[in-house]
């Protein structure tokens, strides 16, 4: 059988969320199936601590249920709605929590190699790979100050706070990496 | 699309940016659909990160999550209540059409053939905050809130013109559904691709007339 390609991913996991506005929950468990590991792993790098990513986890797709019929497939991809979702849903919870991230972002580790990758063929569905490819191109340190960013929701000013760098240099070189970004995405 | 632009469609799609410099970005990405895909575009790059490090949850979360659903749902009522005004304003819209054509007329009707009902969904920065309907033929605009979070303050809708002014059409109820009534003078200026913003402003509405608040969700009428 012919791998399914990213067109027919996607499709069908829009199929799957317009059901699931409906009440279905045969339809949810494949949104989850097909998703659950993407999201867990957001949550898991936003929570260091399994339990509480998993309460995050679950907070989103209960809320994934609720909120499915707002879904617009002609405004955003399925993928990046769910992603959106729940990496808003982790960073509100952290915030909620009083806890000011501090770390500094030096101290930032690289993401593991992903040995789960074949787990969920959705990952290749829709070239999300690229990003990765092209923040390897990056300096090390800009690619990090957008990862910070993305999962931890970090502002210039909190990015600049916690780099220990002025606003300024931290704003030229996001921009920078942005217009290098910009090029290789095509 | 110019660099600056593009920069400011991924500052906001990364949530860079804070106070004012994130209500400027969100008004005119608000205002300007290609900023709005662009910005979309970005969304959706950056979102491609969540496939670094995936990671299958154990078993037993599927089950904790699958209780955790309500019983009997009834959580999309109200998008579906929302629908079946749409749908009933739509037929309604069409019936009225049919009716001045089919009637033997003595005269055209001085009523514009396509007056479909035009629909916007207005998004914030997270999500879905309201689906508004607008029917040409009866000069009234339906508002199903979704989620419109204004604390103490009010929200209030504000029609975006062509040139970028803002004309209120008042302070809308962030609950229920209501239909309000739009001023003749303002009907003109909807039309698809109009642009609607929702600001938070204080109780009562904007004391000035014009939005003082932060943009809280925008969205562009589209032909049904």
């Amino acid at each position: 059988m012919a791998a399914p390609t990213p067109d027919d991913e996607r499709s069908r996991l829009v199929a799957a969320l317009q059901r699931v506005a409906l009440g279905d929950r045969k339809a949810f468990h494949e949104v989850y199936r097909r998703t659950s590991a993407k999201l867990f792993g957001v949550c898991l790098r936003i929570f260091a601590e399994r339990e509480e990513a998993e309460d995050v986890l679950q907070e989103v797709y209960v809320s994934v249920w609720h909120k499915a019929a707002q879904f617009d497939p002609a405004r955003a991809s399925p993928i990046t709605w769910l992603v959106t979702m729940a990496r808003n849903r982790a960073i509100d919870r952290l915030r909620a929590r009083g806890k000011r991230i501090t770390t500094p972002i030096d101290a930032i580790d690289e993401p593991a190699d992903d040995s789960s990758s074949t787990l969920d063929c959705l990952i290749e569905a829709e070239g999300e790979q690229r990003i990765e490819y092209c923040l390897g191109t990056l300096p090390t340190g800009d690619a990090a100050l957008i990862r910070t960013a993305f999962y931890e929701g970090a502002t210039y000013g909190e990015l600049a706070e916690r780099s220990r760098q002025p606003l300024g240099t931290i704003k030229s070189r996001i921009r920078r990496a942005f217009l290098k970004l910009r090029e290789c995405l095509g | 699309m110019n660099e600056d632009d593009d920069l400011i469609a991924a500052e906001w799609a990364l949530g860079l940016l804070d106070g004012a410099d994130a209500d400027a970005a969100a008004v005119r990405i608000a205002a300007d659909p290609a900023l709005y895909a662009r910005a979309q575009w970005w969304r959706g790059q950056l979102a491609g990160l969540a496939s670094e490090s995936s990671i299958v949850p154990r078993e037993a979360l599927w089950a904790r999550i699958s209780a955790a659903l309500p019983v009997n749902d009834n959580s999309a009522n109200l998008i579906k209540r929302w629908r079946a005004t749409a749908l009933a304003m739509m037929v309604v819209t069409v019936g009225l059409v049919s009716f001045i054509v089919i009637r033997p007329a003595p005269a055209p009707a001085p009523i514009q053939q396509k007056e479909h009902v035009l629909l916007a969904s207005l998004v914030g920065e997270r999500e879905l905050s309201a689906t508004i309907a607008f029917d040409p033929s009866r000069g009234t605009l339906a508002v199903a809130p979704a989620t419109i979070e204004v604390g103490a303050g009010a929200a209030e809708l504000w029609i975006v013109s062509a040139e970028g002014t803002a004309s209120s059409l008042g302070v809308i109820d962030t609950r229920a559904a209501a239909t309000h009534n739009v001023a003749p003078a303002h009907r003109g200026l909807i039309a698809p691709g109009t642009s609607f913003v929702i600001t938070r402003e204080p109780q009562g509405g904007s004391p000035t007339g014009k939005a003082t608040g932060p943009i809280i969700a925008s969205g562009k009428l589209i032909a049904t």
